[in-house]
Protein backbone atom coordinates (compact mmCIF):
# COMPACT_ATOMS: atom_id res chain seq x y z
CA UNK A 1 0.00 0.00 0.00
CA UNK A 2 3.23 2.55 0.96
CA UNK A 3 4.02 1.66 -2.96
CA UNK A 4 1.10 2.52 -4.04
CA UNK A 5 1.17 5.79 -2.37
CA UNK A 6 4.54 6.77 -2.76
CA UNK A 7 4.52 5.94 -6.77
CA UNK A 8 1.04 8.25 -6.99
CA UNK A 9 2.87 10.89 -5.08
CA UNK A 10 5.51 10.52 -7.20
CA UNK A 11 3.15 10.70 -10.16
CA UNK A 12 2.33 14.17 -9.17
CA UNK A 13 5.80 15.28 -9.33
CA UNK A 14 5.23 17.04 -6.03
CA UNK A 15 8.00 14.80 -4.66
CA UNK A 16 10.99 17.39 -2.73
CA UNK A 17 14.49 16.41 -4.07
CA UNK A 18 16.72 16.92 -0.77
CA UNK A 19 20.29 16.91 -2.67
CA UNK A 20 21.92 17.51 0.37
CA UNK A 21 20.39 15.00 3.19
CA UNK A 22 20.97 16.55 6.81
CA UNK A 23 21.27 20.06 5.40
CA UNK A 24 19.19 22.38 5.80
CA UNK A 25 18.71 25.22 3.42
CA UNK A 26 20.04 28.79 4.52
CA UNK A 27 21.90 27.66 7.30
CA UNK A 28 25.36 26.99 7.44
CA UNK A 29 26.40 23.79 9.92
CA UNK A 30 29.65 23.26 11.23
CA UNK A 31 30.29 20.40 13.10
CA UNK A 32 33.48 20.05 14.85
CA UNK A 33 35.27 17.40 16.92
CA UNK A 34 38.35 17.71 19.57
CA UNK A 35 40.86 15.38 20.85
CA UNK A 36 40.61 17.14 24.13
CA UNK A 37 37.85 16.73 27.09
CA UNK A 38 38.06 20.30 28.49
CA UNK A 39 35.12 21.98 30.72
CA UNK A 40 33.69 24.04 30.23
CA UNK A 41 34.11 26.35 27.06
CA UNK A 42 31.25 28.62 27.75
CA UNK A 43 30.16 31.14 25.68
CA UNK A 44 28.67 34.47 26.69
CA UNK A 45 26.17 36.18 25.72
CA UNK A 46 24.35 33.32 25.36
CA UNK A 47 20.66 33.91 25.25
CA UNK A 48 19.66 30.86 27.24
CA UNK A 49 21.56 30.60 29.92
CA UNK A 50 20.98 30.51 33.18
CA UNK A 51 19.76 33.62 34.88
CA UNK A 52 20.14 35.20 31.56
CA UNK A 53 17.79 38.17 31.31
CA UNK A 54 16.72 37.21 28.11
CA UNK A 55 15.67 33.77 28.99
CA UNK A 56 12.14 33.83 30.71
CA UNK A 57 12.12 29.70 31.09
CA UNK A 58 12.48 26.04 30.34
CA UNK A 59 10.73 22.98 29.89
CA UNK A 60 12.67 19.67 29.83
CA UNK A 61 10.24 16.58 28.96
CA UNK A 62 10.88 12.77 28.46
CA UNK A 63 14.05 13.22 30.13
CA UNK A 64 14.74 10.23 32.54
CA UNK A 65 18.36 10.32 32.86
CA UNK A 66 20.67 11.50 36.30
CA UNK A 67 21.21 15.11 37.04
CA UNK A 68 18.84 18.27 36.75
CA UNK A 69 18.39 18.63 33.21
CA UNK A 70 17.27 22.33 33.51
CA UNK A 71 20.91 22.84 33.83
CA UNK A 72 21.74 22.48 30.08
CA UNK A 73 22.04 25.27 29.10
CA UNK A 74 24.24 26.05 31.59
CA UNK A 75 27.36 23.71 30.71
CA UNK A 76 26.92 22.28 34.50
CA UNK A 77 25.01 19.12 33.58
CA UNK A 78 27.99 17.22 35.46
CA UNK A 79 28.22 13.53 35.05
CA UNK A 80 25.56 13.75 32.77
CA UNK A 81 24.62 10.21 31.64
CA UNK A 82 25.56 7.31 30.26
CA UNK A 83 22.05 5.69 30.19
CA UNK A 84 19.97 5.25 27.00
CA UNK A 85 16.81 7.64 28.08
CA UNK A 86 18.23 10.93 26.33
CA UNK A 87 15.49 11.07 23.71
CA UNK A 88 14.48 14.36 25.34
CA UNK A 89 12.72 17.78 24.15
CA UNK A 90 14.26 20.63 25.45
CA UNK A 91 12.37 24.23 25.23
CA UNK A 92 14.02 27.79 26.03
CA UNK A 93 11.34 30.26 26.31
CA UNK A 94 13.02 33.85 25.66
CA UNK A 95 12.18 37.09 26.63
CA UNK A 96 10.96 38.78 23.96
CA UNK A 97 11.07 42.19 25.44
CA UNK A 98 15.05 41.68 25.65
CA UNK A 99 16.11 39.35 23.26
CA UNK A 100 13.99 41.06 20.66
CA UNK A 101 16.72 42.87 18.75
CA UNK A 102 18.90 39.58 18.79
CA UNK A 103 16.44 36.96 17.48
CA UNK A 104 14.11 37.26 14.65
CA UNK A 105 12.93 34.94 12.64
CA UNK A 106 14.10 36.61 9.25
CA UNK A 107 17.39 36.94 10.98
CA UNK A 108 17.62 33.65 12.63
CA UNK A 109 19.60 32.50 15.95
CA UNK A 110 22.68 31.15 15.75
CA UNK A 111 22.72 27.39 18.26
CA UNK A 112 25.26 25.43 18.94
CA UNK A 113 25.31 21.95 21.10
CA UNK A 114 28.69 21.08 22.38
CA UNK A 115 28.65 17.69 24.11
CA UNK A 116 32.33 15.96 26.07
CA UNK A 117 32.56 12.66 27.24
CA UNK A 118 35.98 10.94 28.77
CA UNK A 119 35.99 8.29 26.53
CA UNK A 120 34.67 5.72 24.31
CA UNK A 121 33.56 7.69 21.13
CA UNK A 122 30.42 9.07 23.09
CA UNK A 123 31.00 12.20 21.39
CA UNK A 124 28.13 11.90 18.79
CA UNK A 125 25.15 14.01 18.98
CA UNK A 126 21.88 14.34 16.89
CA UNK A 127 18.86 16.53 17.54
CA UNK A 128 16.45 18.57 15.89
CA UNK A 129 15.75 22.59 15.72
CA UNK A 130 12.38 23.69 15.89
CA UNK A 131 11.49 27.50 16.71
CA UNK A 132 7.91 29.35 17.16
CA UNK A 133 7.17 33.11 17.27
CA UNK A 134 5.82 35.34 19.11
CA UNK A 135 2.52 35.70 17.54
CA UNK A 136 2.19 31.85 17.85
CA UNK A 137 4.06 30.71 20.14
CA UNK A 138 2.97 27.48 20.99
CA UNK A 139 3.21 26.74 17.21
CA UNK A 140 6.83 24.99 16.13
CA UNK A 141 8.26 24.92 13.14
CA UNK A 142 11.90 22.77 11.94
CA UNK A 143 14.67 24.32 11.44
CA UNK A 144 16.11 21.17 10.63
CA UNK A 145 17.94 18.05 11.52
CA UNK A 146 21.52 18.12 12.59
CA UNK A 147 24.30 15.79 13.56
CA UNK A 148 27.96 14.76 14.37
CA UNK A 149 28.42 11.58 14.43
CA UNK A 150 31.67 10.15 15.82
CA UNK A 151 34.59 8.47 13.42
CA UNK A 152 37.39 9.06 15.12
CA UNK A 153 38.26 7.36 18.22
CA UNK A 154 40.49 10.19 19.24
CA UNK A 155 37.59 12.39 19.92
CA UNK A 156 36.02 13.61 22.83
CA UNK A 157 34.12 16.43 22.31
CA UNK A 158 31.77 17.38 19.21
CA UNK A 159 30.25 20.91 18.65
CA UNK A 160 27.79 21.36 16.26
CA UNK A 161 26.98 25.31 15.43
CA UNK A 162 24.56 26.47 13.10
CA UNK A 163 24.27 30.23 11.85
CA UNK A 164 22.04 31.64 9.17
CA UNK A 165 23.79 31.65 5.58
CA UNK A 166 22.15 35.64 5.74
CA UNK A 167 23.85 36.66 8.84
CA UNK A 168 27.24 38.41 9.45
CA UNK A 169 30.11 36.16 10.03
CA UNK B 1 8.85 40.95 11.41
CA UNK B 2 7.91 37.98 13.53
CA UNK B 3 10.00 37.83 16.96
CA UNK B 4 11.37 34.06 18.31
CA UNK B 5 9.05 32.95 21.54
CA UNK B 6 10.67 30.11 21.79
CA UNK B 7 13.34 27.45 20.79
CA UNK B 8 13.27 24.10 20.57
CA UNK B 9 16.15 21.29 20.82
CA UNK B 10 14.56 17.68 20.22
CA UNK B 11 17.52 15.14 21.12
CA UNK B 12 16.95 12.39 18.16
CA UNK B 13 20.74 10.29 19.57
CA UNK B 14 21.78 9.30 22.74
CA UNK B 15 25.59 9.21 23.37
CA UNK B 16 26.94 6.19 22.41
CA UNK B 17 27.47 3.80 25.44
CA UNK B 18 30.31 1.33 25.61
CA UNK B 19 29.21 -2.12 25.91
CA UNK B 20 32.75 -3.49 27.57
CA UNK B 21 33.62 -6.59 29.27
CA UNK B 22 31.65 -5.81 32.11
CA UNK B 23 29.13 -3.17 30.58
CA UNK B 24 30.88 -0.47 32.20
CA UNK B 25 30.62 3.17 29.95
CA UNK B 26 31.75 6.26 30.96
CA UNK B 27 29.63 9.30 31.69
CA UNK B 28 28.84 12.13 29.17
CA UNK B 29 30.22 14.83 31.53
CA UNK B 30 29.28 18.10 30.07
CA UNK B 31 26.82 19.06 27.31
CA UNK B 32 25.71 22.47 26.78
CA UNK B 33 23.21 24.46 24.39
CA UNK B 34 23.50 27.39 23.59
CA UNK B 35 21.83 30.36 21.17
CA UNK B 36 23.16 33.34 20.00
CA UNK B 37 21.58 36.74 18.86
CA UNK B 38 23.11 38.97 16.32
CA UNK B 39 27.26 39.55 16.29
CA UNK B 40 27.92 36.34 16.96
CA UNK B 41 31.97 36.84 16.32
CA UNK B 42 31.62 38.79 19.11
CA UNK B 43 30.99 35.88 21.22
CA UNK B 44 33.61 33.90 20.01
CA UNK B 45 36.30 36.17 21.98
CA UNK B 46 34.68 34.90 25.09
CA UNK B 47 35.83 31.78 25.66
CA UNK B 48 36.27 30.74 29.44
CA UNK B 49 38.30 29.68 31.38
CA UNK B 50 41.11 31.65 29.07
CA UNK B 51 42.93 28.46 27.73
CA UNK B 52 40.85 25.71 28.02
CA UNK B 53 39.69 25.81 24.33
CA UNK B 54 39.46 22.73 23.06
CA UNK B 55 41.47 21.95 19.74
CA UNK B 56 38.48 22.13 17.46
CA UNK B 57 39.09 20.05 14.08
CA UNK B 58 36.30 20.85 11.36
CA UNK B 59 34.21 18.03 9.93
CA UNK B 60 31.95 19.36 8.35
CA UNK B 61 31.17 17.65 4.87
CA UNK B 62 28.66 18.47 2.21
CA UNK B 63 27.97 20.80 -0.39
CA UNK B 64 30.13 24.01 -0.24
CA UNK B 65 26.73 26.41 -0.45
CA UNK B 66 25.93 25.95 3.03
CA UNK B 67 29.57 26.32 4.03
Amino acid sequence: MANVWFAGIQALGVVPKNGNPGRFANAKQVDRYSRVTTKPWKLTPNLISAGAPTLAGTEITDYFGPGDPAVLNDGALDGYTNDHNTLFTATYTLNTTRSRRATTSRDPHRCRSALADNGDQQAGQAWELWYSTADAPDTFKSRGAFHHISVNKAERASQIDLTASTASP
Amino acid sequence: MRHVAKVQFRFQLPPLQQFGFLGVGHPTYYRELEVFGRSPGRTDRTWSPAGSQPDWRNTSRGSPRYR
